[in-house]
């Protein structure tokens, strides 16, 4: 499967504001892609998954897409 | 007295009036022991799914300090201000916020070093 990125992203904080970033991580439904597609850690993983709720939750990102 | 972060969505038909709604929510704030250290105004923005009926609204952060125990009486209150069509409270995780700066001044250092072009990025390569 390939991943988003090659390396692991030393990113230590998802900003819910910074809907342009958190937007590699969704597929084109609007979902949250696995651990093994974005090749996070399991804590960056969370905290990403928290930030991206969060953007939903203002109507930066979609909960579902071309539904 | 904790930091906190407030995203507030105005009614977009507002836009042309925008200093009493945002002065009201200000009011609010202050009201309640708060203190509004930064603001930031993205303007008008389309959404991603329609709110209260709205398909865009004014996007306003402010980062405010208030006493822990207010916060519910705030939200309450914001949840029966008509300008306002959804907001969200927060705290900011400031250690990961100053770790992930530490890393990039860290790794702008390093690029530096190298003599690194500064307009590409990593993940370009």
């Amino acid at each position: 499967m390939a991943k988003i990125f090659k390396h692991r992203t030393d990113v230590a904080y998802f900003d819910y504001k910074d809907f342009k970033t958190l937007q590699r991580y969704v597929d084109q439904y609007g979902r949250i892609e696995t651990r093994k597609k974005t090749g996070l850690t399991e804590s960056q993983q969370r905290h990403l998954a928290v930030a991206i709720k969060r953007a939903r939750h203002i109507g930066l990102l979609p909960f579902v897409a071309m539904a | 007295m904790n930091e906190y972060e407030i995203a507030i969505l105005f009614d977009p038909g507002l836009e042309v009036d925008m200093d009493q709604a945002t002065k009201k929510v200000e009011k609010i704030l202050t009201d309640n022991g708060g203190k509004i250290t930064n603001t930031d105004n993205w303007g008008k923005k389309k959404l991603a799914y329609t709110i209260k009926k709205h398909d865009s609204a004014v996007y306003v952060f402010y980062t405010v300090s208030i006493p822990g125990e207010s916060v519910r009486r705030i939200e309450s209150i914001l949840n029966i201000t008509d300008e306002v069509i959804r907001f969200l409270i927060v705290r900011p995780d400031l250690k990961a916020i100053a770790k992930a700066e530490a890393e990039k001044t860290r790794k702008a250092e390093q690029a530096a070093k190298r003599g690194d072009r500064d307009d590409r990025e990593d993940d370009e390569k």
